[in-house]
């Protein structure tokens, strides 16, 4: 069964450990797609993504259920300076990467990593090329990982909470970075995030987690409108409000 | 009758660097006043340097108008001023139960009388924070983060501040178990008459608790103001464009 | 909605917490290999007056260098004396003069890392000065040294430990305690009004303890190791006290010819010494410090 590019296919997803984490989740990502994954904390939203990617931890797998993702699959993750070596420049290290994945001279995979940091949106790239992750922004080590997951050309971009430990500023540069991507390049987007309200922003459709459960799943609008699910609708509602900002110059 | 904690002229410095500068405050007792920053932006220092762990290069910091030295205040000063930390994995003893924690607090502040009564005031603070008396004897591993900075809370509250400091108390925690604590602090700040200076990076979460906020940008404050003409009028071109940047659920008109 | 209740209590009764941390300490092999091999030295040597089937220092000149037998399990020394016994003898003397010397060391490691973690800044400085001193000699140098002025025998042992053998524990402690003043609960306990020795007495130190016992195993056992040396050198214990040291010293000449002469007391060192070792490490898993 082929499943086309840039779609994802989760059926009956159980993840176990020394007892059983996910109890048989079911995801459907079409391409071109933004689905965000919503939960708290424990409710295997993170080991679902990371089973799709392949990467659960050790001693943990996939019990039971499928994934099928159609093309190539690229991810970025919560604290990005834990997935960046110090030792190494960043230029260097997307160099390397870049070359991991479609070969040619240094020169070549040098120049490739620039036009990355181009598309990732960082100012001055030849400058910050040469820098290592601990003389960047929280901010900028982000959007270093998302040039390293875009090196792979992917066709589906998991993220993993990408934004949660950055700036309300920054973040909403990412998440308006990201949804620029996604339009440029036809990007599938899975989105896993505690923050309903971040979710809500970028994706067309969510699910929501529960206890290793898909508790419920619908388009946007009608999560936040109009949960079936009384979990659903606590999680709408413990979303705190702010009021509407007036514009410059109103009253 | 307490004038709770000002705030005057404050600066903090690294070395030669100012990373708290020309700070003002005023946070009454029964009010709740909030503190945004983003990373970098100080706040965490200037916590530290209202509970003096942290020395003054500029500016003095009273209490009830008599200005606090850091580094060497008496227990009474210590006491008078409370901090509720953002990480609750590491703000209790692992080795030591509750019910010792909050009894050694009593007992060196002369509260609570005898061991029974200890006991029993250790039980109602707990049951001021909604937790039950069996927690007395438990230890910190015991519990979850919610419960744990619900404890944290309860310790502050044992030695009966004037002032509490709240540094991203929530931040750690599930959204659903934010909301219980944020009621509780606000309920707290009420009943208990406490001046409480709420620090967070989360707006939202500010505009559920805070009467006032201040706007703290590379250690400066840019804007003192109103709760509530605050998230509607900002005037600094930073509050601004923090609040534009908070994502929000748009919900359909009813 | 998540639930935020206190867990639930058990429907049996939980165990006290003494008998569920030996649950979990019967999961360490090596504690209980060590503990076992420990247990097993320690007693016979408490028990020597009636385990040891001679007396020690009974001399047989007739039978002197006999192979072990069953009337001598370990053979006899050149004086005819039954090796068995004074290895057992020598044990109790030996781990009586370790584990006592190791105290004071132990506690002076223990309140020197603690003042030295928690109070940072000046006094951390001068006392770090005074332990790059003391490093920068070789420390059986300054064993040696200390036991030719003060006297050979226990006390040469006592004070030579008790002035230098506090350093290597020290060290560990003080990082200890610097990696726990960054944990909130430190300041909290600070801010909350208590006084700073009450602060390192009643909150850090039982948090720095079972790093400390780990410590101490090692400690002992380092000093059991001296005590041999210095007897093996005739700086220690002195004879007719029966010691390891000077066993394997009396008994070297014969290591080709009468192998268990020497080799038996240098077995029963290294089975003590493994013991510790081991009670060491397990004591490190249970409690997780590795």
């Amino acid at each position: 069964m082929s499943v086309d590019v840039g779609s994802l296919a989760v059926t009956g997803l159980r993840i176990s450990g020394e007892t059983e984490l996910v109890h048989g989740v079911d995801l459907a990502l079409a391409p071109g797609e933004a689905l965000g994954i919503v939960g708290e904390s424990g409710s295997g939203k993170t080991l679902t993504l990371r089973a799709v990617m392949g990467l659960l931890p050790r001693g943990l797998r996939v019990s039971g259920g499928t994934v099928e993702a159609g093309g190539r699959v690229a991810m970025i993750f919560q604290d990005p300076l834990s997935y960046l070596d110090p030792m190494t420049r960043v230029g260097t290290l997307l160099g390397e990467i870049c070359r991991a994945h479609h070969g040619g001279s240094v020169a070549a995979a040098r120049a490739r990593a620039r036009e990355l940091f181009v598309d990732v949106r960082l100012p001055d790239p030849d400058t910050l090329l040469r820098r290592y992750p601990h003389q960047l922004s929280g901010g900028q080590r982000q959007r270093v990982l998302l040039a390293i997951a875009l090196a792979a050309q992917p066709d589906i971009l998991l993220c993993d909470e990408p934004t949660t430990a950055l700036d309300v500023t920054v973040q909403a540069e990412v998440l308006a970075l990201l949804a620029e991507l996604r339009a440029r390049r036809g990007l599938s987007l899975l989105f896993v995030s505690h923050d309903l309200a971040v979710v809500a922003s970028l994706c067309d459709r969510v699910v929501v987690f529960r206890d290793g459960l898909a508790v419920e799943t619908g388009r946007t609008a009608d999560i936040v409108n109009r949960p079936t699910q009384a979990y659903t609708k606590a999680l709408v509602d413990a979303v705190l409000p702010l009021p509407a900002l007036a514009e410059v110059g109103g009253e | 009758m307490s004038s709770g904690l000002e705030l005057v002229d404050v600066a903090v410095a690294y070395g030669s660097t100012r990373v708290i500068d020309g700070v003002s405050l005023q946070v009454p007792p029964g009010r709740i006043v909030g503190l945004v920053g983003e990373s970098g932006s100080g706040k965490t220092t200037l916590a530290r340097a209202i509970v003096g762990s942290v020395p003054l290069a500029a500016g003095s910091i009273r209490l009830d108008g008599v200005e606090l030295r850091s580094g060497h205040r008496s227990r009474e000063e210590r006491r008078a001023i409370q901090l509720v930390q953002q990480d609750p994995f590491a703000s209790l003893n692992p080795a030591l139960t509750i019910g010792f924690v909050l009894d050694e607090l009593l007992r060196v502040h002369g509260l609570g009388g005898d061991r029974a009564g200890r006991r029993t005031r250790s039980a109602e603070l707990l049951g001021l924070v909604g937790l039950e008396a069996e927690v007395l004897d438990r230890y910190p591993r015991q519990f979850s983060g919610g419960q744990r900075q619900r404890i944290a809370i309860a310790r502050a509250l044992a030695v009966e501040p004037a002032v509490l400091v709240a540094d991203e108390p929530t931040s750690s925690l599930d959204v659903s178990v934010q909301k219980t604590v944020l009621e509780l602090l606000c309920e707290l700040a009420a009943r208990m008459n406490l001046a409480t200076l709420f620090i967070s990076h989360d707006l939202s979460v500010i505009h559920a608790v805070c009467d006032h906020v201040a706007v703290l940008q590379g250690g400066r404050l840019v804007e003192v103001a109103p709760s509530g003409r605050f998230f509607t009028h900002p005037e600094h071109p930073y509050s601004r464009a923090l609040l534009e940047a908070v994502p929000r659920i748009v919900k359909e008109s009813k | 909605m998540s639930t935020d209740r206190v867990a639930a209590p058990p429907v049996v009764a939980a165990p006290r917490p003494f008998v569920r941390w030996l649950r979990r300490a019967r999961r360490s092999p090596a504690l209980v290999a060590g503990a076992f091999l420990l247990t097993f030295m320690v007693a016979i040597s408490a028990l020597a007056p009636l385990v040891a089937p001679y007396d020690p220092e009974a001399q047989n000149l007739g039978g002197g260098l006999a192979a072990p037998s069953p009337s001598h399990w370990f053979g006899t020394d050149q004086l005819g004396r039954d090796i068995l016994s004074r290895v057992i003898w020598a044990g109790r003397t030996d781990l009586r003069i370790a584990v006592v010397a190791a105290i004071v060391p132990f506690i002076t490691g223990l309140v020197v890392g603690l003042v030295s973690g928690y109070a940072g800044g000046r006094v951390d400085w001068v006392i770090g000065r005074i332990v790059d001193t003391f490093v920068a000699f070789p420390f059986y140098v300054l064993i040696i040294a200390i036991v030719f002025a003060v006297g050979t025998g226990e006390n040469g042992i006592f004070i030579a430990y008790a002035l230098v053998g506090w350093i290597s524990s020290a060290r560990v402690i003080r990082a200890k305690t610097k990696a726990l003043c960054r944990e909130g609960w430190v300041g909290a306990a600070y801010g909350g009004g208590l006084s700073h020795p009450r602060v390192v007495a009643r909150h850090l130190l039982p948090n720095v303890l079972p790093q400390a016992v780990v410590l101490l195993m090692t400690e002992i056992l380092l000093i059991m190791v001296a005590v041999v040396t210095l007897g093996y050198l005739g700086l220690g214990v002195q004879p007719p006290t029966p010691d390891w040291g000077t066993m394997i010293s009396d008994g070297q000449l014969f290591l080709a010819t009468k192998w268990w002469i020497p080799s038996l007391p240098g077995l029963a060192v290294v089975i003590t010494g493994v013991g510790l070792s081991l009670v060491g490490d397990g004591l490190a898993d249970v409690w997780r410090l590795r």
